[in-house]
């Protein structure tokens, strides 16, 4: 059976969305990209091959050779084979997703110990400290270039041919060739990478200002502000960001602070202070990297869900892998939006597969452990938890949709946030929803369930509604006679009736509460009312919340 | 079978998933509601219907399925809500960070749903005058597909006048429908309210059974 995880106590951090985007400096970044990864895990065995990567009929990815001879990412595979004699066409599915890229990123362990592998072919890792540590961050550089290059011929023997062949095999226009580059944020790493530049820190908002619009990550955004007449990187961070964020939402913001070169996006990991390690132990060594998998995969799933249902995602997990015979191997694994089980699992696999065929750290046994510590988890408030925890719909669905539906209503959608206030109507305030969204705010909870004794603040429970507008009613004796609150706060007779002003109903009132006095607008003398408040229960409307004002009783809430 | 067999399976279990299918999946429910729907659980892409008489508490049966288990910690829209007490709902233990209140949307009631259900895994409409019934029977087939929940409130204002207008003109999975039996810690004069007594009660559509169930709120 497997262990119940003990549930996550963790305090919530004090971390703010907002405050990542709005203040958060970028971390420097090193980061290696290699172009045309898809033509050297496909395995051409040739350094210029002439060939495109294909799905679904459209070309996703170019080679050198074949971007020379005029074929573009997004033409059509029949026209581009018609077009160019001789082109080959790899299919998607034939492209190495497992743990090929990994044995390569491994070389980034040898600088720091934190990789974060952005995307198939392109890694990156923290660079303040190697940096520190090889003494400059152009020395860093050379040193990772030239490992990479060492790592390439290794671990793909055809390139180690072609080498002898010919010397310039990292050279521009050959499908191994790689950019290195030092940056503020992944952001302007990945376009500084390009031309292997390193750019100085706090500087990128002026490297990227010139660029156009459409390097933006997200194409829809990029399309909608090219439309706009916002051609260039500068441009749109010159816009206002609160603009930016009513009219793109959050994604827009982040986009907007990149474009700034404030891409904040984090490498480094957070110290957390509460131990939430899970170690897996199998029931037997295994070999394989997929019945690992498989049996790890119900504990993976049920550790990230309770983290999830206590509010929290693992944007930096720590897989430590253990062999029968005491051998290790310890990676990190970063995703920002948070791993979700199916993406950790994938890690994991990638890790054992480029553990297990290292000629020189490979295993003499199966393994036997398989251990998990997150190294930095993000609150994760604003994240929809499916009933399992392992579908999540973000923020951002939630904010596509307000968007959809402020349009269609004309008004405003808003999310109400209690404050400290005497009356249950002043204690609402009804903010627009994007402000709560994108303001990871206080505990809002624990800060109003201590709500300060406020003179005249209501001792009893809240009524279910609260009337916009207050309803004039008046209150009656038995006889008939108006009921008023006399100087010293007490009620001149007792309710009998309660009649409403505007339909002419009359009740019979058959309990009420004491009398709760307060003065309304007292920093104000000459204006400043005397007020009380009383409950009563009637027979036929219920129980309702009645205020005093200047000699007239208005109905303020229903206990519904 | 013998229990070194049974041995091996229950450890294997431990290591397998469950494999949900899509009909069966529900929200677990919390508090008084757990007792009342069957299995203490809601099935994804219901209907419910939350209905009574003016002042009956059909708002507090709102704020109890809002803040119960596992409607908790999802999103939650609400739509077309007048004068509702928030300071309440939060007493009650809704977390407000996860709802969002949506203006009458007037004739356009039935797109705005329609989108909202698309992100929200709870919609609460309330009064909802302008819906056909061929509007109705979209929706209720679309939260099928979107695994969410509609939930709509029809009820009356004695004391504003207005009346409970709106009806849902389609099908539901659920009804509550609620009232208030009395009160607690008034006496004439001294004392404020202490506790309401609020008794709920669901129909199933599926089963056709009746449960009721009194609280103290």
């Amino acid at each position: 059976m497997s262990k119940k995880i003990p549930q996550v106590k963790l305090r919530r951090p004090r971390y703010s969305l907002f405050d990542s985007i709005e203040h958060q400096v970028a971390p420097r970044v090193l980061l290696v990209d290699f172009f045309y990864w898809p033509f050297i895990s496909a395995g051409s065995g040739e350094i210029d091959p002439l060939a495109v990567v294909a799905g679904n009929g459209v070309v996703t990815d170019v080679s050198p050779k074949a971007f020379r001879a005029g074929i573009r990412a997004g033409d059509r595979v029949r026209a581009a084979t018609s077009a160019v004699t001789g082109l080959k066409v790899i299919s998607v599915d034939a492209i190495d997703q497992s743990g090929l890229f990994a044995k390569i990123a491994n070389v980034l362990e040898r600088f720091s110990p934190l990789i974060e592998i952005v995307d198939l072919g392109v890694c990156a890792t923290n660079a303040r400290g190697p940096s520190r540590y090889f003494g400059g961050e152009e020395r860093l550089a050379s040193e990772v270039r030239k490992a990479m290059e060492d790592q390439i011929v290794e671990v793909f023997p055809p390139a180690g041919e072609l080498l002898n062949r010919a010397a310039d095999l990292f050279v521009e226009g050959s499908i191994f060739s790689f950019g290195v580059s030092i940056a503020d944020g992944i952001f302007t790493a990945k376009i500084a990478a390009r031309n292997s530049l390193l750019i100085p820190s706090g500087i990128s908002g002026s490297f990227l200002a010139p660029l156009p619009i459409r390097e933006l990550p997200d194409h829809e955004i990029a399309d909608t502000l090219d439309r706009l007449g916002v051609r260039s990187l500068g441009e749109f961070a010159d816009l206002d960001f609160d603009l930016v964020l009513e009219r793109f939402g959050y994604r827009g913001a982040l986009l907007h602070r990149m474009a700034g070169g404030l891409d904040t996006s984090s490498l480094e990991a957070a110290e957390i202070k509460e131990d939430l390690t899970q170690k897996i132990e199998l029931p037997e060594p295994l070999e394989v990297a997929s019945s690992v998998i498989f049996v790890c995969k119900a504990r993976v799933e049920e550790m990230l869900g309770h983290l999830l249902e206590s509010g929290y995602l693992c944007q930096i997990m720590r897989v430590r892998l253990m062999s029968e015979n005491g051998e290790e191997s310890v990676r990190d694994w970063g995703v920002k939006d948070g791993l979700s089980a199916q993406l950790l699992l994938e890690r994991i696999r990638w890790q054992l597969e480029s553990w297990s065929t290292d000629p020189r750290l490979a295993p003499s046994a199966g393994v036997e452990t398989v251990e998990l510590q997150p190294q930095r988890v993000v609150s994760a408030l604003r994240v929809q938890l499916d009933l399992d925890g392992s579908e999540r719909s973000s923020v951002v669905k939630v904010s596509q949709a307000l968007s959809r539906v402020d349009a269609i209503v004309g008004k405003r959608s808003s999310i109400a946030k209690i404050k400290a206030s005497r009356t249950p109507k002043e204690s609402v305030e009804m903010v627009p929803w994007q402000l709560h969204l994108f303001d990871l705010d206080e505990p809002m909870d624990q800060k109003a369930r201590e709500r300060p004794p406020w003179p005249g603040r209501l001792l009893s429970s809240s009524p279910a509604i609260c009337f916009d507008r207050e309803v004039e009613i008046l209150l009656l004796t038995k006889e008939g006679t108006l009921i008023s609150v006399s100087a010293n706060v007490f009620l001149s007779g007792e309710p009998y009736w309660m009649r409403v002003q505007s339909s002419g109903k009359r009740v019979r009132v058959l309990e009420w509460s004491s009398l709760w006095p307060m003065l309304e607008r007292w920093w104000y003398p000459e204006y400043s009312t005397k007020v009380a408040r009383i409950q009563i229960v009637t027979d036929e409307m219920g129980a309702l919340l009645v205020k005093s004002s200047n000699g007239r009783w208005f109905v303020e809430g229903l206990y519904d | 079978m013998d229990i070194a067999a049974e041995k091996s399976i229950s450890h294997l279990s431990g290591f397998v998933s469950p494999q949900l299918l899509a009909s069966e999946r529900y929200v677990e429910l919390g508090g008084s509601l757990a007792q009342i729907f069957p299995l203490g659980r809601i099935q994804l892409g219901s209907v419910v219907l939350f209905e009574g008489e003016s002042n009956s508490g059909a708002t507090s049966a709102v704020f109890e399925f809002l803040s119960s288990g596992g409607i908790r910690r999802n999103w939650s829209a609400l739509v077309g809500f007048e004068n509702l007490g928030f300071l309440a709902a939060f007493e009650k233990g809704v977390d407000l960070g996860k709802v969002v209140s949506v203006p009458d949307p007037g004739r356009d009631l039935a797109q705005v749903v329609a989108v909202l259900t698309e992100a929200f895994r709870v919609v609460t409409i309330a009064n909802p005058r302008f819906i056909s019934s061929s509007q109705a029977r979209n929706l209720t087939s679309r939260v099928r597909v979107n695994k969410s929940i509609i939930a709509i409130v029809q009820q009356g204002c004695d004391i504003t006048g207005t009346r409970g207008r709106g009806l849902w003109p389609g099908s539901y999975d659920y009804s509550i429908s609620s009232s208030i039996s009395g009160f607690t810690g008034l006496d004439r004069g001294s004392g404020f309210i202490r506790e309401r007594r609020l008794s709920l009660s669901l129909g199933s559509r599926r089963s056709g059974a009746t449960r009721s169930i009194a609280v103290s709120i």
